[in-house]
């Protein structure tokens, strides 16, 4: 018999370990790594302003969040196209100002005349004890169909990392694809926020996808070993915490997932020299 | 102006204001950290003086972060009371550096090291001291002395009110006891958000238990969820309560745990933990709060006795 | 007579600066075309705009006699070389399976019979044996091969190559041109951007030269090379 309390929240972190595993892929391929975490500060302001207009909702504050990551990104994109500045120059200005603006927001909403707190900061650290089933609902409803997108349009996703410029030439416009790529990352992100919090969150798209990308020779292989490992490592620090008293269960899985980028980092290269020799 | 003479202006602007003199003896506000101490201010000193608190009621003063306005209060006033033992743990370290024309006093300094709380591994000091009526009365003690150190026209209104309310404070502590007498020694488990009532276990007989620590600032991790879930299903543990000042979240993530086990918990009700209640309400001063936390625990937990 | 690149008034200018000025073009069908002409004189840019893959200006521009959107299936790029990451993982045969994607619409994954054109026209240019080789470890010609091999999946009726013989050892240059010349011969439609005036008359039966302006346009056995091309190189950017 499972503890629930270990079962709910390990669902939870192999869904968010799986699905930011495979879309850190798309970043990490396409030299975009800073995104991730520019969309997880960016949602903050969201957030905030998801509990001032519907109160406490979750629903309303993951939808809050990614509108808050989308339009963060859309800036990013809209500033880096008309001016000169470098991406990510521009994102790195977003993400500040995107999460300074979210903290100013949150500490006014600690100033209003409503009895008790909505927990809000719980977004920015992660609070992955208190996820209950409900939270993964949303994660099954709103995270499985990222990965069905993704796998229905490989074609296009495929082309879209490698050789944009292709793609563009076949018809399909590069930036549209950025959008909903970015539009997917904007909702793992906000469904994340609850377990690891918006600090901690670019770090599990990133760590699967360098761990995977050590040891895969496709992209599709990629993907699939990175959502392995991303999922992997949310059970794995489940049931850390579920074992050891006063381990928090979200900065364990992201530690994990990055210790497993830093293993793969050292020794792929040996391995392939080993095999290589071994060969011929 | 021109361009230059704006731009020597705002240089010299912060200057200026360095060289203004902050603080003031004689008048000036007396500032409270949390609503606790601000109803120490008041009852021993009511509307003699102008005072009052910093963090309003329903806020967590554990995370709670100093506004650029809240600043301003800190300057504007000639006193400032905290609590200390890092609960205000962002404005700590902006009291210690007030000038010396600001008298700063934290309510930690009324006690010894040894007759303090510390968490389970030792490293920190439970700062949640007012929920022992005796601490408490040594808290109103060294706040009285303060006030009459900072002001001395107050000394005839505290002379007068300290004994009183002490007497009432004493008087409470028999009242609070008598009522929780109600209570079977086996039901008397207080589960709730943070570890915010170690010092009321202490003085009333009961096991305390948190999800999160010493700090609403930590995070719980399963296995603090899961065993504080099957305690509750061994010992059928009746009721866990929700704090003002926390997010109902985790206690009801717990509630959720229990039940998964077969178990039942009830929402035994709202406590405040580290603020009184909104005026208007009954827990508005520090008396009624315990009242009403005292009340809302023994009808909880004590069953069909 | 309809043609298998029609431009009229193209002009296309970055910033202020322009690069193409009123450009008029008409490429037969079944031609092998070099567009020539000095660096920055808006070769690229002029493959480019036609492909819409850079805004221009003015210009109208029709593939077959229709707009760009029409025949887009009918179209294989190369582009220059240096827009890809060379250590994305990926092997040969993957990216010449690429060529198929979108053909039949882009929810559709490639199925056996795309993996065998792609293995034939690796075959074609001479990769066969590196099908599974990750393009990590290509030389350069090879990988020029590969790309090559992707456009021949796309199974185009028109191709569009910018400076495929940029840095490629001799032995690439000569299948490639090889490669060229059998779908020349089989009716398609060749447009290159080149650089070697040596090997232009070899390679190429149609030329486009091109500085800023149009310099001169026709079947090189019409054309007067030893006056057109020291004309091409030595105009100094657009008269204002």
């Amino acid at each position: 018999m499972i503890d629930s309390v270990l079962f709910v929240i390990g669902i939870a972190a192999v869904l968010i370990g799986g699905v930011s595993g495979a879309l850190g892929t798309v970043m990490v391929l396409r030299k975009r790594s800073l995104l991730g975490d520019a969309i997880a500060h960016a949602t903050l302001p969201g957030v905030a302003i998801a509990y001032l207009l519907f109160g406490k909702n979750p629903l309303m504050l993951v939808i809050g969040a990614s509108v808050a990551g989308i339009i963060g990104v859309a800036l990013v994109v809209l500033i880096t196209n008309t001016t000169r500045l470098r991406t990510d120059v521009v994102m790195g200005m977003m993400l500040a100002v995107f999460f300074g603006v979210g903290m100013v927001l949150l500490t006014y909403i600690q100033k209003l005349p409503t009895t008790g707190q909505a927990g809000l900061m719980s977004f920015v650290f992660g609070q992955a004890a208190a996820v209950v089933w409900d939270d993964v609902v949303l994660l099954l409803v709103f995270g499985l169909p990222i990965i069905g997108i993704v796998m229905l349009a490989w074609p296009v996703v495929h082309a879209f990392c490698f050789d944009q410029a292709w793609l563009q030439a076949r018809g399909l416009s590069g930036f549209a694809v950025d959008i909903v790529v970015m539009f997917l990352i904007s909702v793992i992100v906000a469904l994340g926020l609850p377990m690891v919090g918006a600090l901690l969150m670019s770090a599990l798209l990133i760590a699967p996808a360098v761990a995977a990308r050590q040891w895969a020779t496709s992209m599709s292989g990629m993907m699939f070993l990175a959502a392995i490992i991303g999922a992997s490592c949310g059970i794995a620090g489940a049931y850390v915490s579920a074992t050891f008293e006063r381990i928090p269960t979200g900065p364990t899985i992201v530690l994990l997932c990055v210790f497993i980028a830093l293993l793969s980092l050292v020794i792929a290269p040996r391995w392939r020299a080993m095999v290589n020799r071994g060969a011929v | 102006m021109n361009r230059r003479q704006v731009l020597k202006t705002i240089g010299l602007m912060p200057i200026i204001s360095a060289c203004t003199p902050t603080g003031r003896t004689g008048a000036g506000n007396i500032l409270a950290t949390t609503s606790q101490i601000g109803d120490i201010v008041q009852q021993l000193i009511g509307d003699t003086a102008a005072h009052s608190t910093l963090i309003r009621t329903g806020l967590d003063p554990h995370t709670y972060k100093a506004t650029q306005s809240d600043l301003q209060r800190f300057n504007d006033a000639r006193l400032i009371l905290y609590n200390g033992l890092n609960l205000e743990a962002s404005l700590e370290r902006v009291l210690t550096q007030m000038p010396e024309s600001i008298r700063v006093a934290s309510l930690a300094d009324a006690f010894e090291p040894s007759e303090l709380l510390t968490s389970e591994d030792g490293n920190a000091i439970d700062p949640h001291i007012w929920f022992d009526i005796g601490l408490w009365r040594r808290a109103v003690a060294f706040v009285a002395n303060v006030l009459q150190e900072t002001d001395a026209t107050l000394k005839s209104v505290i002379n007068q009110r300290l004994p009183i309310y002490d007497g009432e404070l004493v008087a409470l502590k028999d009242e609070l006891t008598a009522q929780i007498d109600q209570i079977p020694p086996a039901r008397r488990i207080l589960i709730t958000a943070h570890d915010a009532f170690g010092y009321f276990g202490r003085a009333y007989g009961f096991e305390v238990m948190g999800i999160q620590g010493l700090s609403t600032a930590t995070e719980a991790g399963i296995q603090d969820m899961s065993q504080l879930a099957d305690v509750i299903v061994m010992r059928q543990v009746p009721a866990v309560f929700i704090e003002s000042t926390v997010s109902p979240k985790t206690i009801e993530a717990l509630q959720a745990a229990v039940i998964a086990r077969g178990g039942n918990v009830a929402l035994g009700g709202e406590l405040y933990s580290d603020s009184l209640g909104d005026i208007n309400t009954p827990a508005a001063s520090y008396v009624g709060m315990l009242r009403h936390n005292v009340q809302t625990i023994v009808s909880a937990l004590k069953g069909d006795a | 007579m309809t043609m298998a690149l029609s431009v009229r008034d193209l002009t296309v200018a970055y910033g202020d600066t322009p690069v193409l000025w009123d450009i008029d073009a008409d490429i037969p069908i079944g031609c092998m075309a070099a567009i020539i002409g000095p660096n920055g004189a808006g070769k690229s840019t002029f493959i480019k705009a036609a492909l819409e893959l850079t805004p221009k200006l003015t210009g109208e521009v029709q593939f077959f006699g229709q707009p760009l959107a029409a025949v887009r299936q009918q179209i294989a790029y190369v582009p220059q070389r240096a827009a890809i990451d060379w250590d994305f993982p990926i092997t040969v045969e993957e990216v010449a399976v690429m060529g198929a994607y979108g053909q039949r619409g882009w929810f559709r994954r490639p199925r056996k019979e795309d993996y065998q054109r792609a293995l034939d026209s690796l075959e074609i240019v001479g990769l066969g044996q590196y099908r599974t080789r990750p393009i990590a470890q290509l030389s350069g010609g090879q990988q020029q091969r590969t790309f090559l091999a992707r456009a021949l999946v796309q199974q185009a009726d028109i191709w569009i190559l910018d400076e495929p013989f940029q840095g490629v050892d001799a032995e690439t240059e000569r299948a490639l041109v090889t490669v060229l010349h059998g779908l020349k011969a089989k009716g398609k439609t060749i447009i290159a951007v080149h650089h070697d005036l040596q090997t232009l008359p070899r390679y190429f039966d149609y030329l486009f030269a091109v500085n800023a302006r149009r310099v001169a346009e026709g079947y090189i056995k019409d054309i007067r090379l030893d006056e057109v091309i020291p004309q091409t190189f030595s105009l100094v950017g657009v008269p204002a």
